[in-house]
């Protein structure tokens, strides 16, 4: 855990122990920060700084180690917190079921055609096709120029 | 047991947890910062709200570790023997305890501040190491071990005249009070003096403010300073058109004794305002 976060501290030049280190997790172990990003940048911060000339140093690799997370917690507890969010989620399941309703009701409505018609009507599109041969066949038997 | 800050005291969250990781952790608290900041007021506001005892331990430039522990007074005894007095047969009348020593035999879980622990020598701190990791020390005169029966809360404070060696740093939870910014000190003098005019209070704020910007001032006034002029400032009952006047005399603002505490920072400040006069003349 914070391996990563230990040794972007250590090769910025942060004068930080592994003591340190140990004392950090002691206090996630107990539970001393809240779920919060700011509390456990605090306790980072006072186990892991000793000396205040060091703070900025330490808040740059802070920043660059843990960047985003921030935002991420904003943006996940920021819809459910908000009624508007709520609201706006609302109305889109609301427009989804109506369009659902209507795609129902068009396809209650399309009328499927009888199959008796189709099949008389290949049946003749099959004569008109046997007669089209016929003629074919006969005009290349009369014709001189075939063969 | 969390510390959340009191009525009288407020507490930064960064503060806060740094206190309570102190205080759950059983590590020392280390407190820097500008004089003038409240470090030491801390302690007594920590021992105030969780209502736990405190002791205090002032360190001077001449304080050994050793006499946080315990002291032998030899010369006592000799004098007594000399008179033949029976104490001198138990070598226990004449161990003196320390503070730390005090600090582990309370009954209740203490705080104990070691206040201002780099006008000791530097070899101070090293010396108390094992004492505070442990919470145990070896009387040699009358061959016991003095062991903590609830480990005191140790908060200490520095004002960086000196470094403090790494291997002490190590075992502490550091915290660095910063100069409260406006909103903070606001709220700081509410709780201070609730009835002060609030136009009062955003006026000064201002000068107070101007007056630790200006270039080359030695010794910038901090927040206890800030509290003794408001608090003179209401005695005197001045006007807050008075700390606005900008183009009378009086461009020192009134009653700065209180926040300026040397010649030449008098002198130069004088002088700044004589030459912002001139400009605006």
């Amino acid at each position: 855990m914070f391996v990563n976060f230990f040794h972007e501290l250590k090769s910025a030049n942060l004068p930080v122990s592994l003591r340190e280190y140990l004392t950090l997790l002691e206090a996630m172990d107990k539970g001393i920060p809240d779920r919060k990003i700011e509390d456990f940048y605090y306790l980072s911060r006072s186990t892991l700084v000793k000396d205040e000339k060091n703070l900025d140093k330490f808040d740059q690799v802070f920043g660059h180690v843990f960047k985003g997370l921030e935002n991420l917690e904003a943006a996940v507890g920021g819809i459910a917190d908000t009624e508007d969010a709520q609201k706006i989620i609302e109305e889109r399941f609301g427009k989804i079921e109506t369009s659902v309703q209507f795609l129902e009701k068009e396809i209650d409505n399309i009328s499927i055609p009888d199959v008796t018609e189709i099949k008389t009507d290949i049946a003749t599109i099959k004569a008109d096709l046997e007669t089209l041969d016929r003629d074919i066949s006969k005009l290349e038997t009369g014709n001189p120029l075939a063969g | 047991m969390r510390f959340e800050g009191t009525e009288n005291y407020i507490a930064t969250e960064d503060l806060r947890i740094a206190v309570n990781a102190a205080i759950t952790l059983e590590r020392p608290l280390l407190i820097k910062g500008e004089p003038g900041t409240g470090k030491t007021v801390l302690a007594e506001e920590i021992s105030k709200a969780l209502n736990m005892p405190l002791i205090t331990w002032h360190i001077k430039s001449t304080t050994k570790a050793q006499q946080g522990l315990y002291e032998y007074d030899a010369i006592t005894r000799l004098r007594d023997s000399q008179l033949g007095d029976e104490k001198v047969k138990d070598v226990k009348n004449y161990i003196k305890q320390g503070k730390l020593w005090e600090s582990f035999e309370s009954n209740e879980r203490p705080i104990l501040l070691i206040d201002e622990i780099d006008k000791a020598d530097i070899e101070f701190p090293n010396d108390l190491l094992q004492e505070l990791d442990r919470m145990e020390f070896f009387v040699y005169e009358t061959n016991e071990t003095i062991k903590a029966a609830k480990r005191p809360v140790v908060i200490i404070t520095s004002n960086n005249e000196k470094e403090l060696p790494d291997a002490f740093l190590r075992r502490c939870f550091f915290h660095y009070i910063s100069f409260p910014d406006t909103s903070t000190m606001e709220k700081i003098v509410d709780v201070h003096y609730p009835k002060i005019k609030s136009k009062l209070v955003s006026e000064s704020l201002k000068v107070f403010y101007e007056l630790r910007d200006v270039p080359g001032i030695k010794k910038k006034p901090s927040t206890s300073e800030l509290l003794d002029w408001l608090k003179l400032l209401m005695n005197e009952d001045i006007k807050p058109e008075m700390l606005r006047e900008k183009n009378a005399n009086n461009l020192i603002p009134p009653l700065h004794g209180a926040l300026l505490k040397n010649e030449q920072d008098v002198h130069l400040f004088e002088r700044l305002a004589f030459l912002a006069r001139r400009e605006n003349g």
